[in-house]
């Protein structure tokens, strides 16, 4: 727990770095930060399904990821008269996340079941899966419970530190001087760890997808 | 290992797979009994936010030490007993105020959805209308009573 206070203590620092004049989730922290706790209701309503998909994506495991998302919350309203607002809420908000979803999956590294959201109905008509599934031998519904099993098995193989960055970069399309600042690891770690991490998942998804 | 499967495609790209997993997303009604747990949990962690000699409680009874000083002992039954007492008397008098630690009046002095439904999950506790209690169990004596209440409560 430490590390995840030290981490929202480092952001918390005041620092005149960034104008947060414009900005509406200052406004909303300061509402928060002066008691009105409903503000952090729509902070909330905001993030959660971005926050969820990260921590869900870092898990392969709805019931662990809406747990961790709720705790990343909680934590995040505890720590918020420390927020000076050095860096976005949003950053601020994810770091806290994956750090709370990294030392969980730390101490539960062996302990490794999926369980999935469901791909909806419009994903099998995606050019993609139409792609792919029209030179499989199994029926479509088949063939995509075996691509999410094996999409999700390849994020799970790859390292915490390189299946945060590839998540935070590939799916969930932050830049890298923003995952750099989650991860509190200059810019050019976030690179090349997402250059290995992507290599090891060609290794493993090579079956679906085009060699480099 | 997984068994090996026929090459499918030279088209799809590393990252159009990693795309799909966009849309891996919960029903809406996952995201109500995710508020619903969000509020609950909320409250749970202000009820158990407690007074500061908690810790202290914590450490000792975590150390495995498994004497106490006789004086420090009777201090602290008759400290327990009146805390037990005092919160007694506040649950009868029906006051919000009733709650102890300032974050927790702060959540339910705004009238907001948490407070709402931190109220609803707390309503079963006693049904009052506008009324939130944390219900202190009698604190049972001896030291083996004291250390398990302890470690059971907090």
């Amino acid at each position: 727990m430490n590390f995840i206070k030290a981490g929202t203590e480092v952001l918390a620092k005041p620092s005149p770095a960034i104008s947060q004049e414009n900005n509406p989730d200052w406004a909303l922290v300061q509402k928060v930060q002066a008691g009105e706790v409903s503000a952090f209701d729509q902070l909330v309503t905001k993030y959660r399904e971005r926050l969820y998909s990260t921590i869900y994506n870092l898990t392969s495991n709805r019931e662990d990821a809406a747990d961790l998302t709720q705790e990343t919350f909680i934590k995040a309203f505890q720590s918020i008269q420390r927020f000076k607002g050095n860096a976005s809420f949003f950053t601020w908000l994810y770091r806290i996340g994956v750090n709370t979803t990294l030392t969980y999956l730390k101490k539960r590294r062996r302990r490794r079941f999926f369980n999935f959201d469901a791909l909806p109905d419009e994903v099998s008509q995606s050019e993609i899966i139409e792609n792919l599934s029209s030179k499989s031998k199994t029926d479509k519904p088949t063939f995509m419970k075996e691509l999410q099993e094996k999409l999700n098995e390849g994020l799970q193989m790859l390292s915490l530190k390189h299946r945060t960055v590839v998540v935070l970069f590939e799916i969930e399309g932050l830049t890298h001087q923003e995952i750099a600042k989650i991860m509190k690891c200059r810019e050019a770690t976030v690179r090349s760890r997402l250059f290995y991490a992507k290599q090891q998942l060609q290794a493993y998804l090579k079956d679906y997808i085009q060699h480099p | 290992m997984p068994k090996k499967k026929p090459s499918l495609s030279n088209q799809v790209t590393l990252e159009d797979l990693l795309k799909l997993k966009r849309h891996e997303k919960p029903t809406p009604e996952f995201w109500q009994q995710f508020d619903r747990d969000l509020h609950k949990k909320t409250l749970q962690t202000f009820v158990q936010q407690g007074p500061s000699w908690r810790g202290a409680w914590q450490a000792y009874f975590k150390s495995g030490i498994k004497w106490v000083p006789a004086p420090i002992a009777a201090l602290l039954v008759l400290t327990m007993i009146s805390f037990g007492a005092h919160t007694s008397t506040q649950m009868a008098s029906q006051q919000p105020e009733a709650i102890g630690t300032p974050s927790f009046q702060a959540v339910l002095a705004s009238k907001d959805t948490y407070t709402q439904v931190l109220a609803q999950n707390a309503s079963h506790i006693n049904p009052g209308e506008n009324t939130y209690y944390v219900v202190s169990p009698a604190v049972p004596i001896g030291a083996n009573a004291l250390s398990g209440y302890m470690s059971s409560v907090y």
